[in-house]
C-alpha cells in the first residue's frame, strides 16, 4: 500500500539514479571512444576493422550497469539527507529504495541481457541454461535465465545497501581508514585463495565438488552416479531469503543514521 | 492541534550531557525564542524534534501523535538551519517542485514575491550560492512551506541589515495572513525582542526559562542605589546581573521581591530593558535555574 | 506616517494602545477614520501582530476604536471627544483636586484661588 508520499519518494529515487546512472554511464562511454579511437591510432591498418567492428562488444554495458547498481545501492547520506528536509521518515525512505532499486535490477538486468544478447553472438550461451534450465525450451531457458540473474543482482544489491549503510555509521574521520582496510584486506584474501586453488591440480573441479558437498542443499545441485543433477527451486528460494535478510539488515542499519552535524 | 510536546528529553554527546531532562510545549499559533549561547543545547533540540538526531531518552509527540520516525507528523514541521541538506547540483525552483510534492503544497506565489524583494535567482543551482543566499534560500522555503511548525536555528546569521529588516518584515507579515507556530533560536536577541511571544531559555543543558514575554518583563526588575542599602534589600532576592552606575549599584532582579522588606527612600525599583534581561536570563547556570 | 517609539521596558502591547490613543488625540487620525492595521505596523516595527491586535483592543474596549468587518480598524465617531472629556477628567482629578487641597492647606478660599489662576493665565 504506498501512500502519496511514497510515491514521491520513488519518483525522487527513480529521478536521482537515473541521472546518476547516465552520468557515469556517459563518463565511462567517453573513456571507451578515447579508447578505441587511441587503439586505433596505435594500430596497424589491417587491426583497425576489427577493432572498429568490436567498439559495441568491447563495451561491457551490463557490467558497467551492475557496476552503477551497486554504487547506488551503497550510497545513502545524500538522499537521507534530502528526504529528512521534506519530512520524510527512515523507514520511509527503506522500504521506497527498495523498491526502486527492485525495478532498477529487473529494468537494468533486462537492458544488459538484450544488450548482451545482440551485440555478442554468444550471449544466449548462459550458464544457467546450459546448468539449471538444461532441457527445456529456449523461452523457458531464457525467462529462467533472466530470473536469475534479477535474484542475483537483487540479492547482491541488497547486501552492498546494508553494508554501504554500515559505513555511512563509521565516524567521519575514519571511515577512509577503515574502509580502505576491508577492501584491502578483502583483495588479499581473495588472491591469496585464488593463488591457492590454481595451484591445485584439477583445482576447479576440485571446489566445486567442495561447494557442491556444503552448499548442494541451497544450490539444488546434487551428485549421483558421476552426474550432476540441477534443481532450480532451491536456488531461487536461496537467494530470495538472502535478498529478504539483506533488506532487513539495511532497514535496521539506516535507522540509525543521522545528520552530520558541525559541533 | 495541541501542539509539539517534549517530554523528559536527554541527549549525550560522548557521556557529556548537551540535554538533561527537557520538557517543553510548542503551542499552535504562537512566535517562540529559543534563546542561549552558542553550545547550549538550542540546534541539539530543533535536530532532535526534526528527526534528525535521536534522544537518549524521552517522548516527543505533535498534535498527540508521536513525532519521532512518523510522515506524517514530519510532514507537519520544518526545520532550517545552517546545514544544507538539499542536493548541491539542483536548481531552487526545482527544490520548489519537491517541497511541494512531499509537503503537499507550497507557496509559490509568495516564493516569487520574496525571491523578487530579495533578488535571488531561482534558477541558480543550490551549491551555487553564497553564504548569506544560501541563507536566503531556505529562508525562503521555510516561509512558504505549508507545515503548522516551523523551526528556523540561526535565521540571520550572514544576512545583511538591510536583508534582515525584508525577513522581519516578511515573518510578520506571513504570520499575520497565515498563523502558524514560528520558533526561532538565536543568540542575537536584540532584533527580535518584540516579534517573541514566549520565550525559553537554554543553559548548560537544561531549560532555565519558560514564559511569556510579558510575563518575564513583569518579574524583570532593576534595584538601583547606594551600595550597602541596596545590597541589603536585594539579599535573598533571584540577582541575575549587577551593575556599577557611578557610584550607585544596580542589581538585575528576576521574580518576586520581598514585599515585606522596607524599600529605602535612596533605592529605586526601576524597570528593565528586555533585550538587557535576556543577556543575563542566558548567562544563568543551570543548575540554580531562574524561575522562581 | 507612524511615529511609534517603542522601548523595551513596558509591555509592548500597552505602549501600542497608548501611542494610537495619543494619535487620536492630537488628531493624527480623526473620527471615522482608518488605522494602520495590525499588520502594517507589525512589519514596520517588527512587533508581533498578536501583541499589536492586543493593544487595539484596549482601545476596542474603551470605545475608541471599531473594527468594520472586512474593512479593518477605525477610529470611532466621537472618540476624540471622548478622550477630551476623559482627559478633562483626568486633570480635574489629578491637578484641580489636588490644587484645591493644597490652597486649603494654605488657608486660601475660593477668590484668592481664581485670583492666582487669572494671574498665571495672562
Amino acid at each position: 500500500m504506498l501512500t502519496s508520499k511514497d510515491i514521491s519518494v520513488v519518483k525522487y529515487l527513480s529521478r536521482k539514479y537515473a541521472e546518476d546512472t547516465v552520468k557515469g554511464l556517459g563518463i565511462l562511454f567517453g573513456i571507451h571512444i578515447i579508447g578505441t579511437i587511441l587503439l586505433i591510432m596505435m594500430s596497424s591498418s589491417e587491426e583497425i576493422p576489427s577493432i572498429a567492428l568490436g567498439f559495441w562488444s568491447n563495451f561491457p554495458l551490463a557490467f558497467y550497469l551492475m557496476g552503477a547498481l551497486f554504487i547506488i545501492s551503497a550510497t545513502n547520506y545524500e538522499i537521507f539527507a534530502f528526504l529528512n528536509q521534506n519530512g520524510i521518515s527512515r523507514k520511509t525512505l527503506w522500504k521506497n529504495k527498495m523498491i526502486v532499486l527492485g525495478l532498477g535490477t529487473l529494468i537494468l538486468v533486462l537492458i544488459g541481457t538484450i544488450y548482451d544478447a545482440v551485440v555478442s553472438s554468444s550471449g544466449t550461451n548462459d550458464l544457467i541454461a546450459i546448468t539449471y534450465l538444461k532441457g527445456t525450451n529456449p523461452v523457458v531457458k531464457v525467462i529462467g535465465s533472466y530470473l536469475f540473474d534479477v535474484l542475483v543482482t537483487f540479492m547482491t544489491v541488497t547486501w552492498i545497501s546494508a553494508i554501504g549503510a554500515a559505513c555511512g555509521l563509521l565516524p567521519k574521520k575514519h571511515r577512509a581508514w577503515i574502509i580502505f582496510g576491508i577492501v584491502m584486506a578483502a583483495f588479499l584474501v581473495i588472491t591469496r585463495i585464488v593463488s591457492w586453488i590454481a595451484m591445485l591440480p584439477f583445482a576447479w573441479t576440485r571446489v566445486f565438488m567442495i561447494v557442491v558437498k556444503y552448499f548442494g542443499l541451497l544450490l539444488g545441485i546434487s551428485y549421483h552416479g558421476n552426474e550432476y543433477s540441477f534443481n532450480f527451486l532451491p536456488p531461487i528460494l536461496t537467494m530470495i531469503v538472502l535478498a529478504i535478510l539483506g533488506a532487513i539488515l539495511t532497514r535496521h542499519l539506516l535507522m540509525k543514521m543521522k545528520i552530520r552535524t558541525e559541533g | 492541534m495541541t501542539g509539539i510536546k517534549i517530554d523528559g528529553l536527554s541527549k549525550k554527546f560522548r557521556k557529556k550531557n548537551v540535554l538533561d531532562n527537557i520538557s517543553v510545549e510548542f503551542k499552535p499559533n504562537k512566535i517562540y525564542g529559543l534563546l542561549g549561547r552558542n553550545g547550549a543545547g538550542k540546534s541539539t533540540l530543533l535536530n532532535i524534534i526534526a528527526n534528525r538526531l535521536y534522544a537518549d531518552q524521552g517522548t516527543l509527540t505533535l498534535d498527540d501523535e508521536n513525532l519521532v520516525e512518523n510522515d506524517s507528523t514530519l510532514g507537519k514541521l520544518y526545520l532550517m538551519n545552517d546545514v544544507d541538506m538539499y542536493n548541491k547540483s539542483m536548481r531552487l525552483d526545482k527544490i520548489f517542485e519537491y517541497t511541494e510534492q512531499f509537503y503537499g503544497s507550497f507557496d509559490y506565489e509568495y516564493a516569487e514575491k520574496l525571491a523578487e524583494r530579495f533578488k535571488i535567482d531561482t534558477h541558480q543551482k543550490f551549491g551555487k550560492f553564497s553564504t548569506g543566499y544560501h541563507t536566503i534560500a531556505k529562508l525562503i522555503i521555510a516561509l512558504c512551506v505549508p507545515a503548522d511548525y516551523i523551526f528556523l536555528d540561526e535565521p540571520v546569521l550572514g544576512l545583511d541589515a538591510n536583508h534582515r529588516t525584508i525577513f522581519y518584515e516578511e515573518l510578520m507579515t506571513t504570520y499575520s495572513e497565515r498563523p502558524r507556530t514560528f520558533v526561532v533560536a538565536t543568540h542575537l536577541i536584540g532584533e527580535i525582542t518584540n516579534i517573541l511571544e514566549h520565550v525559553m531559555i537554554v543553559s548548560e543543558s537544561k531549560i532555565t526559562l519558560d514564559e511569556d514575554v510579558e510575563d518575564i518583563l513583569a518579574k524583570s526588575h532593576l534595584i538601583v542605589g547606594p551600595q550597602a542599602e541596596t545590597k541589603d534589600y536585594v539579599e535573598g532576592l533571584n540577582i541575575v546581573g549587577k551593575e556599577s552606575l557611578g557610584n550607585l549599584q544596580g542589581y538585575y532582579v528576576y521574580g518576586d521581591l520581598n514585599d515585606d522588606k522596607i524599600l529605602p527612600d535612596t533605592v529605586q525599583i526601576e524597570r528593565v530593558d528586555l533585550q538587557k534581561m535576556f543577556i543575563y536570563l542566558t548567562n544563568q547556570g543551570g543548575e540554580n535555574g531562574v524561575n522562581k | 506616517m507612524l511615529h511609534f517609539n517603542f522601548n523595551s521596558t513596558e509591555p509592548i502591547y500597552l505602549q501600542v494602545a497608548n501611542q494610537l490613543e495619543e494619535a487620536i488625540f492630537t488628531k493624527a487620525f480623526l473620527d471615522g477614520t482608518q488605522v494602520p492595521s495590525t499588520t502594517e505596523i507589525s512589519k514596520e516595527f517588527h512587533i508581533n501582530p498578536a501583541t499589536v491586535l492586543k493593544g487595539m483592543n484596549i482601545l476596542v474596549n474603551d470605545g475608541l476604536l471599531e473594527k468594520r468587518r472586512g474593512l479593518g480598524m477605525f477610529v470611532t465617531e466621537g472618540a476624540y471627544m471622548k478622550l477630551l472629556e476623559r482627559r478633562k477628567e483626568s486633570f480635574y482629578q489629578d491637578y484641580i483636586v489636588k490644587m484645591i487641597q493644597e490652597a486649603k492647606k494654605l488657608g486660601m478660599n475660593e477668590d484668592d484661588l481664581i485670583e492666582l489662576v487669572k494671574r498665571g493665565v495672562d
